[in-house]
């Protein structure tokens, strides 16, 4: 098939991985027959529990590994031709560097590799050191670091050479909270410069909130994907949004939808398949037809495991939960997923994260929270500014464009 | 990729497609030169062969710079200098280096000389300086590769434009600087040393001379002429054949027989009898002022004889001025160096030597082996032999390193050393089964009874003159001996061992780590 006529950066077909033992006999089909598309200029998530492929995926396309069978072009070519590389960026799903390098000398040697020139690689160097916020510890050996900050570091590396392509496997995973929501940011950052990005994630809601598109693996296999709002909406229902009505005007529209819908239960509100309830129906629904997985199954509670302590206190919160008499029989896993939960009541999570705020210290602290907010906006103008000096603006390979 | 980036890739392309054209045309216009004296009727083989090896030379220098002309080679080489670095393994042997030539001698005795002082010293010191060296690269080739794929960081690197086959030869450049940075300490050192010990005070001049002209030079060996026996051997052949006494066998090996007596003979200065040696192509060697040495080692035919004996030299063209005389006492069984003017030598570079044996006590003189007398002539200085002889402990550093590294391609780290490490020990071991087996020495016993006896002692010997052949003739390019002699490590040589052991061993076991490397799946690797 000529790479020219498709506009995917990623596709396989048939794409098959089959492990083997030390006698070459067939192990674990750890992928199997995929059929992946990752269209230029969006941000694709890869789902799956753990086993379900994902790396295995990814290693198939950074030629980490072969395929038992099964095609595969990234940017248009075979993956393990060096000239995709340099159009490549890439984040493992642990930050495998080098410890006796620090941040600087780290960027420098893939900066190097990725045959940029000095000036400029000094450059993108710093203003990537200072994009994750590690302008502080740039000179400390990646030893030191903790598992967020080489995570941060990674991720510098993965755009040292300005990539069409970001291949990111669980990128916040170890992150805190503001970091996560940093990569988020930029993910979305990339993506408006035209950048492509495939990512594996377990963590639904960062891959709800930045994906166009997903796709869920289970035992190697994909069982869906599509665009995330299509994939999430729930179409036997309709959701109607209006400016915000008086309480009169929407007692007379709840009567007329009483009076259409034959009194049935009417919400007001779109009904939105949370990304993690549609998840584990996926993938209960993919178990259900192929109960065998190589990858990790489905854990069960066993109380036969833990014996009780006698002298437990009631309070005792782990007590309860392995106590025989506090944990009624397992049930079998329901096939659909429990109704959501209802969202904690707001002020439920600052009463348990926060001491209640003194009355005389509420004024100074919105004039905190004010100045905070003030900071946050000045130093996303700065990073959007890095971003602007790392990332150029999307453009087409010439070569996309040579006849076939 | 960037317009910037394409104007550094386009810079180095520029100077691999200078290499290649540079190449090309020298290539071609030996092979011009070969075909038009071959349409002309005066090529003769020695001008082909010359062709070819040009041709072959000229394109296997040209394939390594242009090899080298890709920056991720030298990226990846500075990345593996610092991993080096980090195991702090280097810093150990410069430790223990410089400790053991600071006590070595305290430790061994010399005899008494400052010659023998600087010999043991200079001997040892390059001894350990191979061994050390030779160790620490087994550890850093069979480690380094296999630590980036075991730590997953080959993961990284498989995501950047970086071929493995750079990755693979980055790494060995990596690891060659790092042994020619230690080797260029331990040459500081050693060289450092031999200064301090001859500058000291308990030596007095004459001593400093003979250290200068005997150790701290660089001497060309010349081996006396071959005498050609083949008229006295007819004539002794026709003489046993007329008195009908010829032993039986083959007339050739009849002959090889009477050559051997013959030359036993010869090598055999009775009582008050003389013998001649005439050394040839020394030319160049005549200089008005200045030394050469004589070398030599006899035997009696006295085996409890161990007082010096009685001789009487002639040296140089007999009728001219350029002529010596002169009678001495020597040991038995050991290396005897004499001083002798260098104008003794004529300007045509021939070399006359008469030795009479005077010895009153009726002893015969016994002269044994190819190294029974030379004639060794200055041709250099110590330093610039010192330098050749580290060359020759590069190349086999450097083969060690491929070796290595070509184990770790596809062998996890406690194999890969061992293996690597057993292999090194075969090495040395192949050079001194050979030269036993050279010397007659049977791998089997009763192989004239036995018929299967006999096959397997020709397998064995097959075996080994194969695994001789494949692995690299280190014994035969070592360092320490030539060095700690005086004796000239020649130019010739260092670069035969560096085409034998680096270039076309080495580059063969290069090629099949890279075949190897290329066909890994590198995240099974890591498991």
């Amino acid at each position: 098939m000529p790479p020219e006529q498709t506009d995917n950066v990623v596709e396989t077909l048939e794409l098959t991985k089959v492990f083997r033992d030390f006698w070459h006999r067939p192990r674990v089909r750890a992928v199997d027959h995929l059929d992946l598309q990752v269209r230029r200029g969006e941000v694709f998530g890869l789902l799956g529990p753990n086993g379900s492929g994902k790396s295995t995926t990814l290693k198939l396309l950074l030629g980490l590994l072969f395929p038992t069978s099964g095609y595969i072009r990234i940017l248009g070519r075979p993956p393990r031709d060096v000239r995709v590389k340099s159009r490549l960026g890439f984040l493992p799903e642990e930050t495998y560097l080098y410890p006796y390098l620090n941040a600087v000398e780290t960027l420098d040697f893939f900066g190097r590799l990725s045959k940029i020139p000095r000036a400029d690689r000094r450059r993108r160097v710093d203003a990537l050191i200072d994009m994750v916020g590690l302008t502080a510890a740039r000179h400390r050996p990646l030893h030191e670091y903790s598992k967020g900050m080489a995570r941060r570091i990674g991720l510098a590396q993965a755009l040292i050479n300005d990539p069409e392509l970001i291949l990111l496997d669980e990128p916040t995973a170890g992150l805190d909270p503001i970091g996560t929501q940093e990569v988020k940011n930029l993910v979305r950052e990339l993506r408006t410069r035209g950048k492509s990005i495939l990512m594996c994630s377990h963590l639904l809601a960062d891959v709800q909130d930045v994906c166009d598109r997903i796709g869920i693996l289970y035992a190697g296999r994909l069982w869906t994907a599509g665009e995330v709002d299509s994939l999430l909406m729930q179409k036997q229902r309709t959701q109607i949004t209006t400016p915000t009505l008086s309480p009169e005007a929407q007692q007379r529209v709840e009567a007329v939808l009483h009076e259409v819908t034959g009194g049935e239960e009417i919400e007001v509100g779109h009904p939105r398949d949370r990304l993690e309830d549609f998840f584990l129906r996926v993938v209960e629904q993919a178990r259900q037809a192929q109960p065998v997985s190589a990858g990790a199954g489905v854990g069960r509670f066993d109380a036969s495991l833990f014996e009780a302590e006698p002298a437990a206190k009631p309070e005792d919160v782990i007590d309860r939960l392995t106590t025989p008499a506090a944990q009624p029989e397992p049930q079998p896993e329901p096939v659909e997923p429990a109704e959501p939960e209802p969202p904690p009541e707001p002020g439920v999570l600052e009463s348990l994260t926060t001491a209640p705020p003194q009355p005389s210290e509420q004024e100074t602290r919105a004039q905190a929270d004010a100045e905070a907010r003030q900071q946050a906006e000045a130093e996303e103008v700065e990073r959007r500014s890095v971003l602007d000096r790392l990332v150029q603006q999307p453009r087409r390979d010439p070569r996309d464009d040579e006849p076939s | 990729m960037t317009t910037r980036q394409a104007t550094t890739h386009s810079a180095w392309a520029v100077a691999r497609g200078i290499v290649l054209i540079v190449a090309g045309a020298g290539v071609l216009w030996s092979v011009f030169r070969a075909a038009s004296a071959l349409l002309a009727g005066s090529a003769a083989w020695p001008t082909l062969f010359d062709a070819a090896a040009h041709v072959v030379g000229t394109a296997l220098g040209a394939g390594i710079l242009y090899l080298l002309l890709h920056p991720q080679v030298w990226a990846i080489a500075r990345n593996t200098m610092a991993q080096a670095i980090r195991i702090r393994a280097a810093f150990a042997i410069m430790a223990l280096y410089l400790a053991l030539v600071c006590a070595l001698p305290f430790v061994v005795e010399g005899d008494g000389t400052l010659r023998g002082l600087l010999h043991v010293l200079i001997g040892y010191s390059l001894i350990a300086a191979g061994v050390l060296l030779g160790i620490l690269t087994l550890a850093l080739s069979t480690t380094i590769l296999w630590s980036e794929i075991h730590e997953k960081q080959i993961f990284i690197l498989e995501s950047k434009p970086v071929a493995r086959w750079q990755i693979l030869l980055g790494k060995l450049l990596g690891i060659l600087a790092v042994d020619a940075g230690l080797l260029a300490f331990m040459a500081l050192v050693t060289w450092g040393s031999v200064q301090v010990h001859a500058r000291r005070s308990r030596w007095d001049d004459i001593e400093r001379r003979l250290a200068r002209e005997q150790v701290l030079t660089a001497r060309r060996v010349a081996r006396p002429d071959a005498e050609d026996l083949s008229k006295e051997v007819d004539r002794a052949y026709e003489e046993l054949k007329r008195r009908g006494q010829l032993p039986s066998g083959a007339p050739a090996d009849v002959r090889d027989q009477l050559r051997d007596e013959l030359r036993n003979l010869r090598n055999a200065i009775r009582p008050r009898a003389r013998r001649h040696w005439r050394f040839s192509g020394l030319r160049g060697a005549r200089r008005d002022k200045g030394n050469f040495t004589l070398r030599f080692k006899f035997s009696t035919s006295s085996r409890t004889r161990e007082k010096p004996l009685f001789t009487g030299w002639e040296v140089g063209a007999r009728g001219t001025r350029d002529f010596a005389r002169y009678q001495a006492t020597y040991p038995p069984d050991e290396v005897n160096e004499v001083q002798l003017p260098a104008r003794l030598i004529t300007p045509e570079g021939v070399l006359d030597v008469y030795l009479y044996n005077f010895d009153p006590g009726n002893l015969t003189l016994i002269f044994t082996g190819d190294d029974a007398v030379e004639a060794l002539v200055p041709v250099a200085g110590f330093a610039s032999n010192l330098a050749r002889g580290l060359w020759l402990i590069l190349v086999e550093v450097l083969f060690l390193a491929i070796l290595g590294l070509c184990c770790s391609t596809f062998m996890s780290f406690p194999v890969s050393p061992v293996v690597a490490l057993a292999l090194y020990v075969l090495i040395y071991l192949a050079g001194t089964v050979k030269a036993e087996m050279d010397q007659g020495l049977t791998l089997i016993e009763g192989t004239k009874e036995s018929k299967v006896a006999a096959a397997v002692e020709t397998a064995m010997r097959g075996i080994a003159t194969t695994v001789r052949f494949v692995l690299p003739p280190f014994d035969r390019y070592t360092a320490s001996e030539p060095v700690s002699f005086g004796e000239e490590v020649s130019s010739k040589h260092v670069l035969e061992a560096t085409l034998s052991i680096a270039l076309l061993r080495g580059g063969v076991l290069v090629l099949l780590g890279i075949l190897i490397f290329e066909r890994r799946e590198l995240a099974l690797a890591s498991r």
